[in-house]
């Protein structure tokens, strides 16, 4: 391929698009689940009377107090508004209205409502900010009729489904490294220790990784490897679904024995941008 | 049209690839970015792109729990109790409930206290906290927030954290002590 014709590839439509937009009402149809997780808690979370969790008080006008708004006094009481907004444009979106727009209200009012409940966070929640952010500026692939405009909009759509992979794949690859020099994942005694904890853990489940240590080390050392071979191995077509799956049980052994349901759940979204779906379309 | 479509491609092309590098300084663990870079991207990322992925490397190596006793209106101090004792048992009953944002939010306080404090545990078995940490004031606004849902009407409030070792056969116990 030459130099002209690899810009031409570059200002044609993405054959991600679909995955992406998938991804997108996925991740609408998560805050949707996730409002209704926190309902019977809204008011110890939120209601500045009530919360449970200090904050602080924002005055100045900065990119932090922007993304921070219910820790700034005249927001404070807010939050009722930010949950309806989240709300009804996560409901638009999913239906395709202004998928762009509603993506990044949601990303908005979702930022500023996790920031408030700060200590509560998961990795879930950060990724899920980073791809709402990111899917803000990936069209829903209708095209428009100037060709300007659309050959613009391929370029961001492009760039803007490879940050949502990379993300994932940074994910993957720098809790990998921060592994690979933690002495519990090499010596296959992280995962008895972190079951051990109570809030990552279940009383059978304490009993039994002191009964079968072998077993959770081996199971410490196949995460490890998973993590580690997971960027390589999922744009290998032969391995892809085999990756993905092994992913879905990888995520559901962390939600469910671990407690940490809604990180799982953010991650086992991500696997869309992966799973070659279209690969084998093709091939049949 | 090829200049524009170059100058496009150009544009996003350095976005992706600035937008990548100062995520990955911000990530990488520290003994693999120099300092002054990772300060740098700490500029750029922290508001807006806000993440960290060591994902339980180093594990965490206790439990640990808070028990708070109260002053009454009748001038009585209270047995010492757990006030997020039934929020832990929910969450490790039923997963998908926001149990666990409450029972994260207390773990990540306690961890926070754990680290303040670590030097002082390697001396002492039992310690007197220090009740102008900031953490320490979190804890407290956790605690009395949780009481007053209880409708628990206190004066005031002294607490006392726990963390025992993760293990499998010895455990020990270490203390940090807050009067009111």
């Amino acid at each position: 391929m030459n130099f002209s014709n690899y810009i031409q590839t570059l200002i044609e439509p993405s054959l991600k698009i679909r995955r992406a937009n998938f991804l997108r009402k996925l991740l609408f149809g998560y805050i949707i689940l996730s409002f209704f997780q926190i309902l019977p808690v809204i008011e110890i979370l939120y209601n500045p009377q009530q919360s449970l969790i200090a904050t602080q008080s924002l005055c100045q006008l900065t990119l932090t107090t922007c993304v921070n708004l219910l820790s700034a006094d005249m927001f404070k009481n807010c939050y009722l508004f930010f949950i309806a907004f989240q709300l009804a444009a996560a409901f638009a979106g999913l239906f395709n209205f202004f998928p762009r727009i509603m993506t990044f209200v949601v990303f908005f009012t979702t930022i500023n409502l996790q920031n408030r409940i700060y200590s509560t966070l998961t990795g879930g929640d950060y990724l899920l900010c980073l791809l709402l952010f990111y899917l803000s500026f990936v069209s829903d692939g209708k095209g428009s009729k100037n060709k300007y405009i659309n050959e613009i909009t391929n370029v961001s759509d492009r760039t803007f489904i490879l940050l949502c992979q990379l993300q994932v794949l940074i994910v993957y690859v720098i809790s990998a490294i921060y592994k690979w020099q933690s002495i519990e994942w090499m010596q296959g005694t992280a995962l008895q220790n972190i079951l051990l904890i109570d809030e990552y853990s279940m009383p059978y489940l304490q009993n039994m990784v002191c009964e079968f240590s072998w077993l959770f080390k081996l199971l410490t050392w196949a995460a490890l490897l998973y993590q580690t071979l997971f960027p390589v191995l999922i744009f290998a077509k032969k391995w892809n679904k085999y990756v993905v799956l092994i992913g879905v049980i990888f995520h559901l052994f962390i939600a469910i024995a671990m407690g940490l349901f809604n990180f799982s759940l953010v991650m086992m979204c991500c696997y869309v941008l992966f799973y070659d779906v279209e690969t084998k379309h093709h091939e049949h | 049209m090829k200049y524009f479509r170059l100058f496009i491609i150009s544009v996003f092309g350095l976005f992706l690839a600035i937008h990548v590098l100062f995520t990955l300084l911000y990530v990488l663990p520290d003994n693999m970015v120099p300092g002054s870079l990772k300060q740098k991207s700490n500029v750029y990322i922290s508001s807006l792109f806000n993440q960290g992925w060591a994902l339980f490397a180093p594990t965490p190596q206790v439990n640990k729990k808070v028990y708070a006793s109260y002053l009454g209106k009748d001038k009585q101090w209270s047995a010492w109790q757990n006030p997020f004792k039934k929020y832990m048992e929910a969450h490790q009953q039923h997963r998908f409930t926001a149990n666990q944002k409450i029972v994260l939010m207390q773990s990540s306080t306690l961890h926070y206290l754990w680290f303040e404090n670590e030097e002082l545990f390697q001396e002492k078995k039992i310690i007197l906290g220090d009740t102008n940490s900031g953490y320490y004031k979190v804890l407290k606004h956790e605690v009395a927030q949780e009481l007053l849902l209880q409708k628990k009407n206190f004066e005031r409030i002294k607490l006392l954290v726990e963390y025992t070792d993760a293990d499998c056969g010895n455990r020990q116990s270490h203390y940090i002590y807050y009067p009111d």
